[in-house]
């Protein structure tokens, strides 16, 4: 019965949004988000980054943290930046724009976005306006607290998945327009 | 003590569509890993913030 145990694979990789790695220097947020993460692996969820994600870690640490935190990532699944991956990516800042949307995420959201598109995954995010609806639905959301100058925050963690519905109407939608204006009416 | 918050998470499921958003179609491939390998991967997650690996953000001060 062990060994079954020991089988099991997951049903749908959660995606680590870079930000996490950034609260998990806070000691009272990390570990709520550990909690978090322990009650997704329950769940049927692998853990998972977007090969962004290392650049995002470089970006700030010392050689040894470098060292450290790629030794502990290691056991994480790493999705790759594939052309789906970027192409999905500029895709949805078509549509974020189409949409009105002013405020757009930064290009390293989108190839997360991407990522957990192609990938059919979850994301585990800090920040959810990163995942802008009508595109993206939340699952799930978390009130995590902590203490900043004796006082008490609040921060919202969201899971999100791809309206896959949503974009792919959207999409179309936008196909259909520019095929309007480039058809020449018969005369 | 701190209070873990509330998760109202669903539970998984099957992993394997295919997805397609203009010329680009993808199907999405099948965990290969083991549950047991990820709680590893997440043991390994904790241990790397207890030893404070990443970076504080500032917000707890």
């Amino acid at each position: 019965m062990e060994n079954q145990n020991k089988a099991i694979k997951p049903q749908r990789y959660l995606i680590l949004d870079s930000n996490i790695f950034k609260y998990f220097g806070n000691l009272e947020l990390s570990s709520q988000i550990i909690f978090l993460l322990q009650d997704a692996l329950a769940k049927g969820y692998g853990l998972a980054i977007s090969k962004f994600t290392l650049l995002e870690l470089l970006d700030t640490a010392t050689v040894d943290n470098e060292i450290k935190a790629f030794s502990y990532i290691k056991g994480l699944r790493h999705f790759r930046i594939s052309e789906t991956v970027l192409t999905t990516a500029g895709h949805l800042g078509c549509l974020y724009k189409d949409d009105g949307i002013e405020d757009q995420p930064e290009k390293g959201d989108k190839i997360i976005a991407g990522t957990a598109w192609a990938n059919n995954a979850v994301i585990f995010t800090a920040n959810g306006r990163d995942f802008p609806t009508p595109f993206f639905n939340v699952l799930s959301k978390s009130v995590l607290k902590y203490t900043k100058n004796k006082a008490e925050v609040h921060m919202v963690f969201y899971f999100v998945e791809p309206d896959y519905q949503m974009i792919q109407t959207k999409y179309q939608e936008r196909v259909d327009e520019h095929k309007r204006k480039t058809v020449q009416p018969s005369v | 003590m701190l209070c873990m918050p509330d998760t109202n998470l669903p539970i998984a499921t099957s992993a394997v569509r295919t997805i397609k958003l203009g010329r680009i179609e993808t199907k999405s491939s099948k965990p290969s890993e083991t549950i047991q390998q990820m709680q590893t991967a997440l043991n390994n997650l904790e241990k790397a913030v207890k030893e404070k690996v990443f970076i504080d953000n500032g917000e707890s001060k």
